[in-house]
């Protein structure tokens, strides 16, 4: 057994190999089939108990279908999905999209209708409802017609009906899709909570923001492939792979130029009579060798601190480096 | 317990589910409430007024069930069972997907079976409670004569005439599901039963070939059944034949249409088209 594999817990559910493509209809006036539309192409991923994990890609890249075929509403056409120990309702998908629910339903009257589908009574389901509506903050709207509410209320509704199954993995299709910054931020508030509780959470999204901030684990699905999997530091240590510094220096520019020439990743800016630049080094000893010899050409250091590129960055390396490597 | 198990148990609960909640809808549409009412009047009006166009005269044909009013009631009366069956289902799919709580309905791993059955409970009870008001209309306002009625005869053909109904729905939501629009179930049985069945008129009007072909619509046994139930009073013995008949098409239906919605739902799954209409 590697050392990885003894830090590594059994993932909740383990694809290898998924494909799935659709058929693309017919050419007129021949009829002629046209080429299926390949959706997933040998995708291969884990999910962790307990762990936020991102699905982030461009449209039409396979993240629907894939949380779809996992929820077992697609047939891949190939491939393996292993489950540990999930039953049928240990999973839930919720769908980004407004409709879901009966308009001219209460939100009660809708809860009470899927938790019965479920082989739940009135009562079992109204009393979780009510618990479940309490820690959501919907309790307030429930009497209401879904008609009336806002798009962050039916979001939340659809995170309600998903939880009165209590499942162990909850998919998300469309993370606050067309959401207000407070609806945001209460949605993410809600699933930061479950996830402290042990709830597996899937995302599908193209809010890199949100991804970057929830999650532990994002996954760069391209093309239907997995192109890249790790947490969002992990992701820019694969794009960027020596260390990043800002740093502000003190002293004579054209000095100070040829000694970061081999380092610095951006133009050197002068503010305030400080000369500012972003740095990459490749390891702790490259940075303390800059750092002396910065020092004994008489530049003083006034900040050097770490960051990370953000994630949108590192995606759009991801996918240029992928476009080029399929050619 | 298995999952096999925990889906029989959940079947009560599924059916009280859609039930309660197409109450509710239907009950929040008021004005289509009102209009339901008024509608169920105004047929039985029409057809009265027609019946008397003819008073005086009833065919030989019709002697035996007093005119033309009483047959036809019957066959209104009774026609939405096949509606319901028929348009039942893939009008339910459709509609599930329109709104887009198709995909949420099937998360709760409701069973193909109980689907079809669990989506017509409400519009089954809302059709007898119809069949029901036409034959009270028909005998206190426009005088039907229903003394001599065989209540348990009526109960039997209709209890048998529903599996081939709803196999039939089945096989048309089998379309729906794989197709989405042009579902020939709907267009030619739907058609054709409504020509063939005896609905409005006697099919033993038709020429010979067509009355052999009214003998593979379940409509045509079931009304048949029914007149000869409710209006002549007839015992099970009378009516074994159209017994016979119905309960040999759902033996052979239902197991076919329960077979042509899981191939249905398989091609939905094939094609990722659940959501698509």
């Amino acid at each position: 057994m590697t050392a990885q594999e003894k830090i590594l817990p059994k993932p909740l559910v383990s694809v290898r190999g998924l494909y799935k493509s659709y058929p693309a209809g017919r050419k007129f006036p021949w009829f002629r089939s046209k080429p299926p539309i390949l959706a997933l192409d040998g995708f291969d991923m884990d999910i962790f108990p307990g762990k936020i994990h991102a699905i982030i890609g461009p449209n039409g890249a396979g993240k629907t279908t894939l949380l779809k075929i996992l929820w077992n509403l697609i047939q891949p056409d190939g491939g393996l999905i292993e489950f540990d120990r999930l039953a049928d309702d240990d999973t839930v998908l919720v769908s980004g999209e407004e409709r879901g629910f009966y308009y001219r339903l209460n939100g009660w009257a809708n809860l009470v209708f899927f938790g019965r589908l479920s082989g739940n009574s009135r009562q079992e389901t109204l009393s979780r409802a009510t618990q479940l509506a309490e820690r959501l903050r919907l309790s307030g709207i429930l009497n209401r017609r879904y008609q009336t509410y806002s798009g962050g209320e039916r979001q939340k509704l659809a995170i309600l009906r998903a939880l009165l199954q209590a499942p162990r993995l909850m998919m998300i299709d469309d993370l606050a899709k067309g959401l207000d910054p407070q609806a945001t931020r209460e949605l993410t508030d809600i699933l930061l909570e479950l996830a402290r509780d042990g709830m597996s959470i899937l995302l599908a999204t193209h809010r890199l923001d949100l991804a970057a901030q929830l999650c532990d684990t994002i996954t760069l699905i391209h093309r239907g492939k997995n192109i890249a999997t790790g947490s969002p530091q992990k992701l820019s240590r694969q794009v960027f792979p020596h260390r990043r510094y800002r740093i502000v220096l003190s002293g004579d520019e054209v000095t100070a130029r040829k000694i970061l020439a081999g380092s610095i990743t951006s133009d050197i800016e002068i503010k305030d009579g400080h000369l500012s630049a972003e740095l990459a080094v490749s390891d702790e000893k490259a940075l303390a060798t800059l750092n002396l010899t910065l020092a004994q050409k008489g530049i003083s250091i006034i900040e050097l601190s770490p960051f990370e590129e953000e994630l949108e960055t590192v995606y759009n390396r991801l996918l240029q480096d992928s476009d080029s490597n399929d050619g | 317990m298995t999952d096999r198990a925990k889906r029989k148990l959940r079947f009560p609960y599924q059916m009280a589910a859609f039930f309660i909640r197409d109450l509710q809808i239907w009950l929040s549409y008021r004005l289509s409430l009102f209009l339901d009412i008024v509608g169920l009047v105004g047929t039985a009006l029409a057809f009265f007024l027609l019946g008397l166009a003819f008073e005086g005269y009833i065919p030989p044909m019709l002697e035996q069930y007093g005119g033309y009013f009483p047959f036809v009631i019957i066959g209104i009366a009774f026609f939405g069972f096949q509606s319901n069956g028929l348009y039942g289902l893939s009008g339910s799919l459709r509609e599930e997907q329109l709104q887009g709580t198709l995909e949420p309905m099937l998360s709760s791993r409701i069973t193909p079976l109980s689907l079809s059955l669990a989506t017509n409970t409400f519009s089954f009870l809302r059709t007898l409670v119809r069949a029901v008001l036409f034959l009270v209309l028909g005998a206190l306002v426009f005088s039907v004569d229903l003394s001599s009625m065989n209540i348990p005869s009526a109960i039997v053909v209709l209890a048998l005439s529903l599996p081939p109904f709803l196999a039939l729905g089945m096989f048309s939501g089998a379309f729906t599901l794989a197709f989405k629009r042009g579902d020939p179930v709907q267009l030619v049985y739907g058609g054709l039963s409504v020509l063939l069945s005896g609905l409005y008129f006697p099919y033993q009007l038709l020429p010979q070939p067509l009355q052999w072909l009214a003998h593979a619509f379940p409509l045509t046994h079931a009304l048949s059944g029914l007149r000869a139930a409710l209006l002549s009073g007839a015992s099970f013995s009378e009516l074994s034949t159209q017994i016979i008949w119905l309960l040999g098409m759902g033996v052979v239906l239902l197991p076919l249409g329960i077979v042509a919605l899981k191939l249905g739902h398989r091609k939905a799954r094939q094609d990722g088209s659940y959501t698509q209409y």
